[in-house]
């Protein structure tokens, strides 16, 4: 169920104004929270998972630093890409003209049926209408 | 060490061209290589490694169908945005109208840190200079 609330945009172009559906009253869930409920569902103690945790986040930053792209299934991929300054030519590109890294996160293709409306565990409710009394669209038609 | 190519871009405004740096990777690492390289460095076995990634991918799945953020400390936030239809008025807006739902992810302080130019770990090569 994911919950969301009625906003006002306005299109840059023309200036027009319409309301779409924000998601709102969400809350971060820490690692330290995710571990500690993984724990429950196997067999695994929680100073190991977090261990594996750590690490596996560790090896991702060292890929990471050398360019190659890591993949978490069932998550997506992280990949980085470059920004530099041009030169003329070729040749006279040299190191200096980098000017950093960035990191890219592609959504793995289970998102896209996860987060697909045809999915029975997706559904949505509005939170907070902007008029005063309640609408009556609670639930999925 | 970060390999590289300078690769040809053309401005679009006045069509001039210039030479931009563009990583050249080498293979992706799968899944399976990260819990290799866990297995190795812990005293974690395989199957407990693999066992957590995924319990731990699903646990996050199920939190964010719910429209909850999701925190992988020194990585990022993971959270969702909605995508929909808009109406002319907050009233005539139905659950309906929303098409879809996106994942986005926002970099942590640390990941930050460590891709940038400020981290002496940090370097480059140009492929093309060695040919």
């Amino acid at each position: 169920m994911i919950k969301y609330a009625i906003v006002k945009r306005r299109n840059p172009m023309d200036a027009s104004v319409k309301y779409y559906a924000a998601r709102t009253d969400s809350k971060l869930v820490p690692t330290s929270q995710l571990v500690s409920r993984m724990v429950e569902s196997c067999t695994v103690t929680e100073a190991d998972a977090s261990a594996v945790i750590s690490a596996y986040v560790s090896a991702i930053l060292r890929h990471l630093k050398n360019g190659r792209s890591c993949k978490i299934e069932g998550l997506g991929i992280f990949s980085v890409n470059l920004s530099s300054k041009g030169s003329e030519s070729r040749e006279t590109f040299t190191t200096d003209l980098i000017r950093g890294v960035k990191v890219n996160f592609r959504p793995d293709k289970s998102f896209s049926y996860r987060f697909n409306r045809a999915n029975p565990n997706v559904s949505f409710r509005l939170y907070a209408p902007p008029a005063a009394p309640a609408g009556g669209d609670d639930e999925e038609p | 060490m970060i390999n590289y190519i300078p690769v040809k871009r053309r401005n679009p405004m006045d069509a001039s061209v210039k030479y931009y740096a563009q990583n050249h990777p080498d293979p992706l690492v799968t899944t399976r290589e990260l819990i290799d390289e866990i297995v190795a460095k812990t005293t974690v076995t395989e199957a407990d490694a693999l066992a957590v990634v995924s319990a731990y991918v699903e646990s996050m799945q199920s939190h964010l169908i719910g429209g909850n953020s999701c925190k992988i400390e020194g990585l990022g936030i993971f959270s969702v945005t909605l995508v929909s239809e808009g109406t002319d008025a907050p009233d005539n807006f139905k659950n309906s109208m929303i098409h879809g739902v996106r994942l986005r992810f926002r970099a942590a302080p640390r990941l930050k840190y460590e891709l940038s130019l400020d981290n002496p770990e940090i370097s480059f090569k140009n492929l093309i200079e060695n040919v």
